[in-house]
């Protein structure tokens, strides 16, 4: 629909200016060491805190898959997203603004660094750093892959799908190179407003274009020839009971703060507290701007167009510009086709670059130096990350080229494989008793249920990693009752978190937690577990 | 670690919410009024609960002003 020329022209101008934001901002804030360059150092304040964490969290699912999946799963489909993007919150005050502030006094570059400064086990912390690769590095190929798609769609074949590939992936690994996690999230802000705009005007378009406008006449029609699209399981039979629980549940956990890169952004990257409050404040309610985006144009597309194949669906925007736009506006059409393709590309790239950084790291970091005991400089050290971060990128470029099945696969069960760390986090925080021979049997027998979820009962596609997540629970409880360890390993640990509450907090009086804070202040916390030991 | 009393009754009024919005068998399936309401009912009190609980447990724990000392060091990274 496309010329070649128009798609090559937006996407250099756009790949051009990313690179020139993260050359500016490099020359603005000179990196200076790996945890400065992986997690902003806890500097990054919170509009871009909040933008960098939705832009990254967000792939291309948007634009591709998503309103196909609001064709097929109804409304039921859009209230099991509601229901978990709200839990944010809670999540953030209870675990991870627990992990920012001990971050603020440990300092801490990767995901499996908070784990092992509580358990002081190089092995977890091994086992974690495979977990969180292999949740990671998948998606920067996949990625690489729908931007390419979304080039091949909008030029109807046109533009060759491997120099796409090629050209976004050096750019990617060119300005995560340069600029480290500061200049992504500047690049992500910016891409971020592109991506939710483009939507809502995609959104807009179709509804005047189809509907006049009306959305009352768009739910109407569905009312009337797909009824079903208003109740479970959804027109396709996709979102029954346990899908209900499953996908929602392993989306609060797994999605939304223990992917790695948004690990990194909801506990270490922040600069102070406020900006985590923010961040509790805003993210659910973008999200679900986002998400109705979405829903809407899966809603349009089922009131204009029902009984369409999950493949149409798939591609459901281009589909409704294509065959509907086009024959009543063209010029609309053409304008609405580049709006996918960037928009495609922007939430991406977003997504992909957070991906890199953060596998980058988590191989530098985490087995390079802390597993084969590779002794550098700070500035080696640097030099070392960006190099992986060179080469995991030309790894993933030459994936996207010729995409093994293997990376469906790994993408598929992505948010269920970290679920069982989360029970891990959250008793290793509140719990002092928990060891750390029960987190590497949580750890193991968590992912082993995850994979038997997924390939031998067959039942990931409703439950996700929820089995996991209650098995890692439960072998975290019972496997730290039956052993035991020495309570010296995580002092500083729980010291860190007691005095970074009491530096952070200004509890108001008569609150238990005001009494809480004043025996902390009046004993010191720490010192009292030596005395009893 | 200790919670608050605030703390102890937000968590527990989300995920009485939660609970009853993931209740099997509830809303039957293929019943769209009986989706609506069921939705009504249980999303719109979490949405509630969540953010009456931050707003509330965000006025027990105060911010106080980041010291001086940790700023530089944060601008130093």
């Amino acid at each position: 629909m496309l010329t070649t020329r128009t798609v090559w022209i937006t996407f250099i101008v756009y790949l051009a200016f990313l690179l020139s934001v993260a050359i500016i901002e490099n020359a603005r804030f000179r990196q200076k060491n790996a945890r400065g360059f992986a997690t902003a150092g806890g500097s990054i304040k919170w509009p871009i805190l909040v933008m960098t964490y939705i832009a990254s969290l967000m792939s291309t699912w948007v634009f591709f898959a998503g309103p196909g999946a609001y064709y097929r799963g109804g409304i039921g489909y859009w209230a099991s997203e509601l229901s978990y993007i709200c839990l944010f919150p809670l999540i953030m005050h209870f675990v991870m603004n627990k992990v920012w502030v001990i971050n603020s006094t440990r300092k801490y570059t990767t995901p499996a660094d908070f784990y092992y400064d509580r358990f002081k086990s190089p092995l977890l912390r091994v086992i974690l750093a495979l977990i969180f690769l292999s949740a990671s590095f998948p998606y920067v190929a996949s990625v690489l892959i729908s931007i390419s798609k979304a080039a091949e769609i909008a030029t109807g074949g046109a533009i060759a799908y491997q120099q796409v590939v090629i050209i976004v992936g050096v750019v990617i690994i060119a300005y995560v190179m340069i600029g480290g996690l500061k200049s992504i999230a500047l690049t992500d802000t910016i891409q971020g407003l592109a991506y939710i705009s483009i939507l809502w005007i995609i959104v807009f378009a179709c509804l005047f274009t189809a509907f006049g406008g009306s959305l009352g006449n768009a739910l109407y029609a569905i009312w009337k020839n797909t009824n079903e699209w208003f109740s479970y399981p959804g027109p396709d039979e996709w979102v029954p009971y346990s899908a209900r629980f499953g996908y929602p549940f392993s989306c609060a956990i797994g999605w939304t703060v223990m992917l790695p890169h948004v690990f990194v952004r909801s506990g270490y990257s922040g600069s102070d507290l406020n900006t985590q409050r923010k961040l509790m404040f805003l993210t659910p309610i973008l999200q679900a701007f986002v998400w109705t985006g979405t829903m809407l144009i899966g809603l349009v597309s089922i009131a204009l167009l029902p009984g369409l194949g999950t493949s149409d669906t798939e591609y459901i925007i281009p589909y409704l510009i294509q065959n509907v736009i086009r024959y009543i506006h063209p010029t609309l059409a053409v304008v609405l086709m580049i709006g996918f393709f960037i928009g495609s590309v922007a939430v991406g790239i977003s997504t992909a670059d957070s991906f890199l950084l953060v596998t980058g790291s988590i191989i530098s970091e985490d087995l390079l130096r802390h597993t084969f005991g590779l002794k550098l400089s700070e500035k080696k050290q640097l030099l070392s990350v960006r190099i992986v971060i060179l080469i995991v990128g030309l790894v993933s470029i030459l994936f996207a080229l010729h995409p093994p099945e293997l990376i469906f696969t790994l993408i598929m069960f992505a948010i269920a494989i970290v679920m069982p760390l989360f029970p891990i986090l959250v008793l290793g925080i509140y719990w002092k008793r928990a060891t750390r021979q029960a987190a590497v049997i949580s750890a193991i027998a968590g992912t082993v249920l995850v994979l038997l979820t997924y390939f031998v009962w067959n039942l990931g596609g409703n439950w996700y990693g929820a089995f996991g997540f209650a098995g890692s629970l439960i072998c975290m409880i019972v496997v730290s009752l039956l052993t035991h360890q020495d309570p010296e390993d995580s002092r500083e640990f729980y010291e860190a978190l007691s005095r970074g509450e009491e530096s952070c907090y200004d509890m108001i009086q008569g609150s238990k937690g005001h009494v809480f804070h004043a025996c902390m202040k009046k004993h010191d916390f720490g010192a009292r577990k030596n005395m009893r030991k | 670690m200790k919670l608050t009393k605030t703390e102890k009754i937000w968590l527990a009024v989300v995920i009485i919410f939660y609970t009853c919005y993931n209740l099997p068998f509830v809303p039957a399936y293929y019943h769209p009024k009986a989706t609506l309401i069921h939705a009504a009912m249980t999303l719109v009190p979490l949405w509630i609960a969540i953010y009456v609980g931050l707003i509330k447990v965000c006025r027990i724990y105060k911010l106080r002003e980041p010291k001086e000392e940790q700023k530089q060091e944060d601008e130093a990274c």
